[in-house]
């Protein structure tokens, strides 16, 4: 844990100081939502998930022992219980149909049921909202373990490294996976624009 | 370097994350491969469209919402330990006073009730036995050794295993001494042999003998024990003796109790026992007997549905008693009135239910 920003709020955390916690919180939160909302494509759900995963990390904290930077440790949380949440999406979507959130494929790509937002009214808004929707939709259909690597590689930016001490699999694997997320997202984003 | 080959390393050669040879070749192959090259554009288009995804801001309450709902489950669970712990330095020491203080009282307890529970049981008193045989002993034959088993045996009356009446009584059997074999010697012979009393020349090896008869468990024989005896089977024979007075031993049958019994006969005790439908009634017809009888030092206990009164009486009223203890009940005697010594007795008078 040495070289870890962390350090002495985690330790604080650990003998039970929640200012200290909170600390952490406010520290971390935007990049667990980020990565979270990343993950779900929805930021309600997301903003839960990410409350759950600080709570997760607060009880576990004791059993923290360093081997891994804070940050990564904290990461590793919101990711499997964003993939948590995703199966859980998915079962009950099975069960109980597409709910009216829920974007629909078309030939052109996702579409979103919602009607436009009317504060969005300016076209350049509106166009940048209109594409950073689709390529959120593009990343929600991709296969979890190629959105995952793809969000914390190309969207939050972590290293080979951390990425491997994130999701515990090995180098090689991180890597081949982001090549074939790429080509992935790459096939579905022109699907979707018709041209990128 | 097949298109294949290359279209797999054009994500890393994207990210510079190519050996410089592979750089070289990839670098080489772009420009005469247009398919390459196009996939090679869509990776670029692709990269600027992931990374131009905006960042979101987590709402403004989200650390408060995130702070009250650990503080929610820290205080939930400190009140937990609240009721099992807290105060944790204050209450352990309480426990462990409290556990302690149980145990010593509970040995206090068991100190204080022990000398009762030696107090009733020899109502079969075996020890009592020592009591007419020391105080038979003339002092002045006594040896220092004899004084010392004496004044050890004295101490253990003072221990509470004789009764104050149960001394008085035999202090006045002056003229003979009664001697019972150890019970040693019994468990080892035919019930049908008699046992003979021998002589003992010596003071010293006769009150050895009773001291291990007062010490061996069977006088100690409770109450209860004593009406499923059946009838005695005991045979006495006594010997005159030299100086000391009567030697009494006793016959025993394999049936009973030997022990408990041969030991009531050496202390003076006598037994009797009375069935009755009404032990109430029983019991305040024999007090008011043992009153006009003069008897001294009457107790009573109840015991298991048992009324028991002990009392002393003088030997020559004794048979007046068993006349007048026939009209309350069907009465057993354990001892022959012949038996009697003179002067004060132990009597142990049992009334039962008759069923």
């Amino acid at each position: 844990m040495l070289g870890d920003e962390d350090y002495e709020l985690v330790c604080l955390s650990q003998k039970g100081d929640v200012d200290a916690f909170g600390a952490l919180v406010e520290r971390h939160q935007k990049n667990m939502v980020n990565i979270a909302y990343r993950m779900l494509g929805d930021y309600e759900e997301a903003c839960d998930v990410v409350q759950e995963a600080f709570l997760s990390a607060y009880k576990a904290i004791r059993k923290f022992r360093g081997d891994s930077m804070f940050s990564t440790w904290l990461y590793r949380i919101v990711i499997n219980i964003s993939k948590n949440h995703m199966k859980q999406m998915r079962v009950r979507l099975q069960r109980e149909g597409p709910s009216i959130d829920v974007p629909i494929e078309t030939e052109e790509g996702h579409l979103k049921r919602d009607p436009p937002d009317p504060i969005a009214s300016i076209a350049e808004q509106f166009e940048k909202k209109e594409i950073q929707t689709k390529v959120q939709s593009c990343i929600n259909s991709l296969d979890d373990e190629y959105r995952e690597v793809l969000v914390l590689r190309d969207i939050q930016g972590f290293s080979y490294d951390e990425i491997c001490d994130i999701l515990k699999i090995p180098d090689g694997t991180v890597k081949s996976r982001i090549f074939r997320a790429r080509e992935s997202l790459k096939d579905r984003l022109k699907k979707a624009f018709g041209d990128l | 370097m097949e298109c294949n080959v290359i279209r797999e390393k054009l994500s890393a050669f994207l990210e510079g994350a190519v050996s410089p040879e592979e750089k070289r070749l990839i670098g080489e192959h772009l420009p005469a491969c247009q398919d390459c090259s196009d996939a090679l554009e869509d990776l670029r288009k692709t990269e600027v469209l992931v990374k131009g995804l905006e960042k979101v801001e987590p709402p403004a309450w989200f650390k408060q919402k995130v702070m009250a709902r650990i503080r929610a489950k820290e205080e939930a669970k400190k009140s937990i330990l609240h009721k099992l712990f807290y105060p944790l330095h204050v209450k352990i020491p309480i426990e462990a006073f409290a556990t302690v203080l149980i145990a010593v009282a509970a040995i206090y307890i068991f100190k204080a009730v022990e000398p009762k529970m030696k107090y009733t049981a020899p109502l079969f008193p075996g020890p009592v036995a020592l009591a007419p045989e020391e105080k038979a002993i003339p002092k002045k034959d006594l040896s220092p050794g004899a004084k010392g088993d004496l004044a050890r045996s004295e101490h253990k009356r003072d221990k509470g295993v004789i009764t104050e009446g149960k001394k008085s009584a035999v202090a006045e059997v002056k003229e003979g001494e009664l001697k019972i074999e150890p019970s040693k010697p019994l468990q080892g012979e035919s019930p049908s042999e008699p046992v003979l009393a021998k002589k003992e020349k010596s003071i010293e090896p006769r009150h050895e003998k009773v001291a291990k008869a007062a010490e061996s468990p069977k006088p100690k024989a409770s109450l209860s024990q004593l009406p499923s005896l059946g009838p005695p089977t005991k045979q006495e024979e006594i010997m005159a003796s030299k100086g000391a007075g009567k030697e009494i031993t006793w016959e025993l049958g394999a049936t009973g109790h030997p022990v408990s019994v041969a030991a009531e006969k050496k202390a003076g005790l006598m037994g009797i026992t009375i069935h009755v439908m009404d032990i109430k009634m029983a019991r305040e017809k024999t007090e008011n007997i043992l009153g006009q009888l003069g008897a001294q030092k009457i107790e009573r206990k109840s015991l298991q549905g048992t009324e028991i009164i002990s009392a002393e009486l003088q030997a020559e009223k004794i048979k007046d008693l068993f006349e007048k203890l026939v009209s309350i009940g069907e009465v057993k005697e354990k001892g022959a009135p012949s038996d009697i010594p003179k002067g004060n007795t132990g009597i142990r008078i049992e009334i039962v239910r008759n069923h």
